[in-house]
């Protein structure tokens, strides 16, 4: 700290405000050094093929705007955007809901309470490849559970995953049940907030409800925030259904953003126009943050950080 | 909300909703366990079972599932298990410090930093995929473990400053005020208040990180080519090719027992973990 | 998997036999290194090869690549396996810099066109073995391996579409079972109403009786998985990409007409399970034979190779037809990469797994078909072939319906683009959401489109 002393003060930035300044900058630095030589390189160079046309294989070509402008040609961009967009504006506030709802009844120190949370958390430690097998076998419209449940209460079976309006719902309903992430976190953000508040709103009178509403939710806001924010950008880069479950099937009912960018690089050779899809999902997804921030973070307790 | 219901039992009516919250809890619990039940419930069918009676619970189980399983893909969890500790700890690291330096310290561009940071969590992986190769394959690290750690300890740490701000930011500032007041710099901020009040976070961080490390596929199938170093997604794609080809259904058992198997590390983690949600440490932080 | 017990030399001999001194002549090293391999090149540095494929080839590939690096010393070959999207894998490898030497095919035009590819014509037509006109199977070999012209790699094998169909149940119902010969194809009408004839439900009834009870079916006539349909739309005289264009035909008559055909067997003539259906069995087709769930399957040559401990008698027959007899062929090819530093040597390779040594380790189990002609005579035939694996009559597949029969299918530039307007479409007809019409005079405009950009 002394050398750095040393250095600071030639530079006359040795007051013990530039002191703060300088060593956020050097506990960020290493994290910040990775990002740009690991992570932000190859983003960017992914950035100018947006201007490029590039098969992979020779090499890439000016284009200009061309991969921005057939972007506006494109039905399957089209029906993708779709198809991610109904996807997140269902799955995202069910899941938000269902799991904070989860994390609450979980939030007790009863004894063997670890256990039910690893039991809630199972489904999202399952391997993808695995989850997305069994989901098949329980989501098909002959043998399936799912079928078979609804025949139990008199139903007729649905076709989930053959028809169109179906597989979407059903990828959905299968989103459910990986909610563990967003409860662990849930959970996290509960245990951190101290008795004393409990106790506090208790001498005041305030009964279960009034708790919920006054204690843990102002309290848990930047949490609940960050799993609204995150829960919006990992639902839009969804990829892992519709890759292994569905093949972006039936007719295209579950073509997620990310498998249609996947596949103009991969499958239709078309690393350019792939990377003008990325930049447009980036946009849009900067753009619906941007306003959550300013409408949804507003109104977020953060205590006393200022 | 619910950790009122035990600290006054004496209250009747509370007593009938516990027990209602209760039979919700379970009743959640059921439908949570369905797809691990059957999982589980497959790993021990041969052939026949796993055609026939793929629901139902069928006799004589199948243990030596597990064995033909293993066999194969014994070398893929350790190698998994390694690559991703290696990349938590220092995921973990870089994103506590990160966390606390946005989420506690003052400097210009303090703001604008984080939104980039939280913009990066935006960037859709596909887009840098074939970039990073050439990227790693000209610095020679294609093929090595390198390639697999290094992309978790520079990106992980993305999505945990993130993670990480939100919970320190809820840590209450007087703690922080003594704490300076008795002269401790930004360092023992971090390690002596910080951390210990964070473990919920970093535990939470932790099971993140390694469950996304755990089933990470198109990256180290196409990263690394020698069999040896390869992770278990991609050994349980090359399971499901060996036990279970394209026209014979029947021998499930032992590619489901795979799936088990290469469930149970990150089981066993959660469970280790789990003991950080309940030691109630925010107590004891508030009596310092 | 069982094997013919037969020798590298005892083989040599025999294609000697067959084709004269200077065939086993030629099966020495390639011209361009003639000194090599005898003289054991003394303190030369090895050469190493790469060859990228997918998992799935079981010993033969390994027991293959040995051969090569005894027979050719100083080279070595390594099997880089891809468990997953090799396509990404090869292309990463492509992108970066560092393609493979020698690979299996993908997007095999896409490459050739872009000139990824080291063009072979020449080494090739200077190949007093490979070179010969009467080598392979033609025109269908050149038809695959050229762009504009000019080779670009060599054909593993092929594979081609087939029936299967389970013997016992025929002698039972007194039908005559299909046959091998395609001089005794049967017609597409035919082929549906024996499939009628096997589809039982649990009460006796036929689909068409009344009171045929479809959600109780014993026995299913047939089933065809729906990509197959291709082989059914070159039968009713359609075609699936233009020859000279190169644009889909599935909005010519004739395809639209055998997509419907195809799509009816499970909405119209009930004799195949929906795909649900299907599912719900959960079977294989050879469990489907085995178990009489039903009755013929039509499924790739390739599945010839997990027929083996089948335990009902299993009988082969050519495709019915709709116009002409016709079947889709496919198999990857293996081609050089531009890049290589070793030209020479991965020629060497491609050369030799172009070998009828190396496609004949493939064909004792069924997997492959042959591509060369020397592995069609009768006395090669004698060799890799048994009654165990390939089952009575099956020579007929090999000398008359793949050779006389036989469509390559290799799509275009452009196709892996193209099917995203294609398969959708063909989605919605199989369940019968849509008419084979509605749907594909909708989208073949729009796939075709996109291959003429492409």
């Amino acid at each position: 700290m002394s050398m750095i002393g040393q250095g600071l003060s030639r530079w006359g930035l040795n007051s013990p405000a530039a002191r703060r300044n300088i060593t956020g900058y050097i506990f960020i630095s290493p994290f910040i050094l990775g990002v740009l030589i690991w992570f932000l390189t190859p983003a960017l160079t992914a950035g100018w093929l947006t201007f490029q046309k590039w098969n992979l294989i020779t090499a890439p070509r000016f284009v200009g705007l061309d991969n921005i402008e057939n972007l506006f040609r494109d039905e399957l961009f089209l029906q993708s955007l779709k198809v991610t967009t109904v996807y997140t504006l269902v799955a995202v506030p069910l899941g938000l809901v269902l799991s904070f709802f989860i994390a609450l009844l979980l939030n007790t120190r009863t004894r063997g309470i670890s256990i039910y949370r690893t039991i809630y958390y199972l489904p999202s430690i399952v391997p993808a490849v695995a989850s997305a097998v069994l989901w098949a076998f329980i989501l098909n419209s002959e043998f399936g559970l799912l079928n078979a449940g609804l025949r139990a209460i008199g139903l007729p079976k649905i076709l989930w995953l053959q028809e169109p309006e179906w597989a979407l719902p059903a990828l959905i309903l299968m989103s459910l049940w990986g909610l563990g992430a967003t409860m662990v976190i849930y959970l996290a953000g509960l245990q951190g907030i101290p008795d004393v508040y409990y106790e506090a709103a208790e001498i005041d009178g305030a009964g279960a409800g009034s708790k919920l509403l006054h204690v843990t939710i102002p309290l848990l806001s930047p949490v609940i925030f960050f799993n609204l924010v995150m829960g919006i950008i990992a639902s839009f880069q969804i990829f892992t259904a519709g890759y292994l479950i569905t093949s972006g099937g039936p007719q295209n009912a579950t073509l997620f953003y990310v498998l249609y960018l996947y596949r103009a690089g991969f499958l239709h050779l078309k690393m350019g126009y792939a990377a003008a899809l990325a930049w447009v999902l980036f946009i849009i997804i900067m753009g619906l943050t941007v306003l959550i921030f300013r409408y949804v973070g507003s109104m977020i307790y953060y205590e006393d950080t200022r | 909300m619910t950790t009122d219901l035990k600290r006054s039992p004496n209250r009747r009516p509370l007593q009938m909703s516990q027990l209602g919250l209760h039979l919700l809890i379970a009743f959640l619990l059921l439908l949570s366990l369905i797809p691990t039940v059957i999982m589980i419930n497959l790993s021990f069918k041969n052939g026949l079972q796993y055609r026939w009676e793929r629901w139902s619970l069928s006799l004589p189980l199948r243990g030596s599932n597990y064995l033909s399983a293993w066999d194969v893909i014994d070398a893929y969890m350790i190698n998994t298990v390694l690559v991703a500790m290696v990349g938590l700890a220092g995921v973990l690291i870089l994103s506590l410090i990160g966390g606390y330096v946005f989420a506690r310290m003052r400097f210009p561009l303090r703001e604008p930093l984080y939104y980039a940071i939280i913009a990066l969590l935006m960037v859709p992986w596909v887009l840098s995929f074939i970039p990073a190769y050439m990227l790693y394959n000209n610095l020679g690290l294609l093929n090595t473990r390198w390639a697999l750690i290094i992309p978790n300890v520079a990106g992980g740490p993305i999505f945990g400053i993130f993670l990480m701000r939100a919970f320190i930011t809820g840590i209450p500032e007087e703690l922080y005020e003594s704490a300076r007041c008795d002269g401790a710099g930004a360092w023992s901020l971090i390690w002596r208040i910080t951390f210990p009040l964070s473990l919920p976070g970093l535990a939470t961080l932790s099971v993140l990180n390694f469950v996304a490390e755990w089933n990470s596929f198109l990256w180290p199938l196409v990263t690394i080519s020698d069999m040896s170093k390869q992770v278990i997604s991609v050994g349980l794609f090359r399971l499901s090719r060996t036990t279970n080809d394209s026209v014979d259904f029947g021998s499930g058992g032992p590619l489901f027992a795979g799936y088990v198997l290469a469930s149970i590390p990150l089981v066993i983690l959660f469970i280790v973990l789990g003991k950080f949600y309940v030691e109630g440490l925010v107590e004891s932080g508030i009596k310092m | 998997m069982r094997r013919m017990p037969i020798s590298r030399r005892e083989f040599l001999s025999v294609t000697g036999a067959a084709g004269g001194a200077a065939v086993l002549a030629a099966c020495g090293p390639a011209p361009a290194a003639t000194d090599e391999g005898q003289a054991a090149a003394p303190a030369m540095e090895d050469v190493e090869l790469q060859l990228a494929g997918w998992p799935g080839q079981g010993p033969e590939l390994l027991e293959g690549l040995e051969t090569f690096e005894e027979e050719n010393p100083g080279i070595k070959a390594t099997w880089v396996e891809t468990p997953g999207d090799y396509r990404a894998k090869l292309l990463s490898m492509i992108a970066a810099g560092t393609p493979p030497d020698t690979a299996f095919s993908t997007d095999f035009y896409t490459f050739a066109r872009d000139g990824l590819l080291i063009d072979i014509t020449d080494m090739l037509m200077a190949d007093p073995l490979l070179g010969a006109e009467d080598y392979f199977i033609q025109p269908q070999e050149e038809e695959r391996c050229t762009w504009e012209g000019r080779w670009y790699g060599i054909g593993s094998c092929w594979v081609c579409h087939h029936v299967y169909y389970n013997r016992a149940i025929f002698e039972e119902e007194g039908i005559d079972p299909p046959s091998t010969d395609p001089d005794e194809i049967w017609t597409w009408d035919h082929f549906v109403d024996v499939a009628r004839q096997m589809t039982v439900d649990a009460n006796g009834n036929h689909p068409g009786d009344s009171g045929f009870d479809i959600e109780n079916v014993e026995r299913w006539g047939m089933n065809i998985p729906y990509w197959m349909h291709s082989s059914f739309v070159l039968s009713n005289g359609g075609y699936i990409w233009h020859p000279e264009t190169r644009l889909y035909g599935y909005d010519q008559p004739e395809a639209i007409e055998a997509v419907q055909k195809v799509a009816d067997l499970v909405l119209v003539d009930q004799v195949m399970p929906n795909s649900a259906t299907f599912e719900a069995i959960g079977m294989g087709f050879v469990q489907l034979l085995e178990t009489r769930t039903m009755a013929m399957v039509i499924e790739g040559s390739w599945s010839m190779a997990y027929t083996h401990d089948m335990q009902e008698p299993l009988g082969t027959a050519v495709l019915p037809k709709m116009k002409v007899p016709a079947t889709w062929l496919s198999a990857h090819l293996h081609m050089i990469l531009q890049g290589t530093k070793h030209i020479d040597e991965s020629w060497k390779l491609v050369r030799f797994l172009s070998s009828p040594y190396y496609q004949e380790l493939f064909l004792v189990s069924g997997l492959w078909l042959p591509s060369q002609t020397a592995l069609m005579e009768e006395e090669a035939m004698d060799r890799w072939m048994s009654l165990e694996v390939h089952r009575e009559g099956y020579r007929d597949i090999v000398t008359k319906w793949v050779p006389d029969y036989g469509h390559p299918m290799y799509g275009p530039p452009g196709e892996g683009e193209a099917s995203g307007f294609i398969w959708p479409a063909l989605d919605a007809v199989w369940i019968g959401d849509k008419t084979a019409e509605e749907a594909l005079l909708d989208a073949t405009p729009k796939a075709n489109e996109v291959l003429k950009s492409a």
